[in-house]
């Protein structure tokens, strides 16, 4: 079994694939165990974007994303429904 | 054969670009950005790392100001047309490739915009004050090349950015022989738009180019269409890099192309002129003493790039380049798509034959070449 299958992830959405490798990459040099997916929570009328999941402190990562300009229009997290 | 013409491309590339250009297809053959799936995050993480690596070689502010073209000439139509307003102007110089005449010729065909071009000195700040003689309150931007493709004159950009500055009007930098050969800084110099081909000095293949953009510099598009973002939208995305990299990019290019600049990277910006250089000192040194040769300037490895122009005396250029040719010399003859450059230097009635190294030359291949022209001079009797 890979990393994260069996835990609650959280993510941020990325508008393009360029800022959610960057974010990823933050994330990861920070600590956090992170990865680059299709963004699958959608809202109305928002598509083709790119979501970065990663496990810990939500608001710790959207603090360091912010700290480095990463431009992200939602967060939140993906619960595990096995 | 004993290639000089790396001032068009560079050949050989080194070896890790040739294999990245056969591996990748087969690792990274998916569209970056358009799919989740691991193929393409895979090659979408390539392309970013070769993001990472330009934006750190000439220190832009983040990684998505670096915009992926197919050339030099791509990212100059890009920020030459995007910064054009109706009515606007702008000033280049006397050195121009035809990257940059043919757009603004372009502009000016409706006769809603207009531009002036400033002479090039050996004295730096006599250059400044023709570019400073000839901005207007219309004009819309500064466009100049780093370095001459003709006779390697470099032009002080630093000064020139400090122009722009001072009038707050954005610079546009044609660095087509410039990047990988000179420290190129975008923040230091002012540069608003950075224009390189992949292909020359950065070692990468052809059909590859970057435009690098300063933080406060956003030209309009020219070119729209799919980036694989914000796609239920008609307008342009206004974020870079996606603004202006519509369209399926040249993935594979573009990660060879980060082969090339590791390339440049270990050998060094400042071993690479040095030794390019000297081969071209080599060179221009055996022109002087040749009386059947004739050079256009004095060339020094301050003042100009690694390029050398020169005539046999009474031979055609393009017939030279012909001859150097059959015996297994790539040169270029003619007027190497530049014709200002030539006005200036008054060889628009003949062209040159252009002398262009790269790092894997030698003292073997300008030997080669001049005991080559020793010959041709002889049977002609030049």
């Amino acid at each position: 079994m890979k990393w994260g299958e069996l835990m609650d992830k959280a993510y941020v959405k990325v508008k393009s694939i360029t800022h959610a490798i960057k974010a990823k990459d933050i994330l990861i040099s920070n600590g956090f165990r992170a990865q680059v997916l299709r963004n699958t929570v959608q809202n109305p009328g928002e598509s083709c974007g790119y979501a970065v999941t990663f496990s810990g402190d939500i608001n710790m990562a959207e603090t360091i994303l912010r700290n480095n300009h990463i431009k992200f229009s939602g967060s939140g997290i993906i619960r595990n429904t096995l | 054969m004993i290639y000089l013409d790396n001032s068009a491309t560079t050949y050989p590339k080194p070896l890790a670009v040739q294999k990245s250009l056969q591996t990748s297809p087969m690792l990274f053959g998916a569209n970056p950005g358009r799919g989740g799936y691991k193929m393409s995050t895979d090659t979408a993480n390539e392309i970013y790392k070769v993001r990472s690596l330009i934006a750190e070689m000439f220190n832009a502010e983040t990684e998505e100001n670096v915009v992926f073209t197919s050339n030099c000439t791509h990212s100059l139509n890009l920020a030459i047309k995007g910064l054009a307003k109706t009515g606007g102007h702008a000033v280049t110089s006397c050195l121009e490739h035809n990257s940059v005449m043919r757009p603004l010729n372009k502009l000016c065909e409706n006769g809603n915009f207009s531009y002036d071009v400033a002479n090039v000195f050996s004295d730096e700040n006599k250059t400044v004050a023709s570019f400073e003689s000839k901005i207007r309150s219309n004009t819309d931007f500064i466009v100049c090349t780093y370095a001459s493709n003709v006779f390697g004159d470099i032009l002080p950009v630093r000064k020139i950015g400090e122009l722009a500055a001072k009038y707050n009007i954005p610079l546009i930098v044609d660095a087509a022989q410039a990047a990988g050969i000179i420290d190129i800084d975008i923040k230091r110099d002012n540069i608003s738009c950075l224009c390189m081909p992949g292909h020359k000095g950065l070692y990468g293949p052809a059909g590859t180019g970057v435009l690098l953009l300063s933080d406060d510099c956003l030209p309009d598009t020219i070119i729209e269409g799919g980036t694989g973002s914000e796609s239920t939208d008609f307008s342009q995305p206004i974020f870079l890099p996606d603004r202006f990299e519509s369209g399926t990019q040249n993935t594979l290019g573009i990660i060879a192309l980060g082969k090339g600049i590791e390339f440049v990277r270990r050998k060094k910006l400042s071993y690479i002129r040095e030794h390019e250089n000297e081969l071209i000192n080599i060179f221009y040194r055996y022109c002087i003493d040749a009386d059947f040769i004739y050079v256009y300037n004095r060339f020094n490895s301050e003042n100009f790039v690694p390029v050398l122009s020169f005539n046999l005396i009474g031979i055609p250029s393009e017939k030279t380049a012909d001859i150097l040719a059959e015996n297994n010399i790539a040169v270029r003859g003619g007027f190497h798509c530049n014709i200002s450059a030539h006005q200036y230097y008054k060889t628009e009635l003949t062209g040159t034959v252009r002398v262009s190294v790269s790092a894997f030359n030698t003292k073997k291949d300008i030997l080669y070449l001049t005991n080559c022209l020793n010959k041709i001079a002889k049977f002609k009797k030049v």
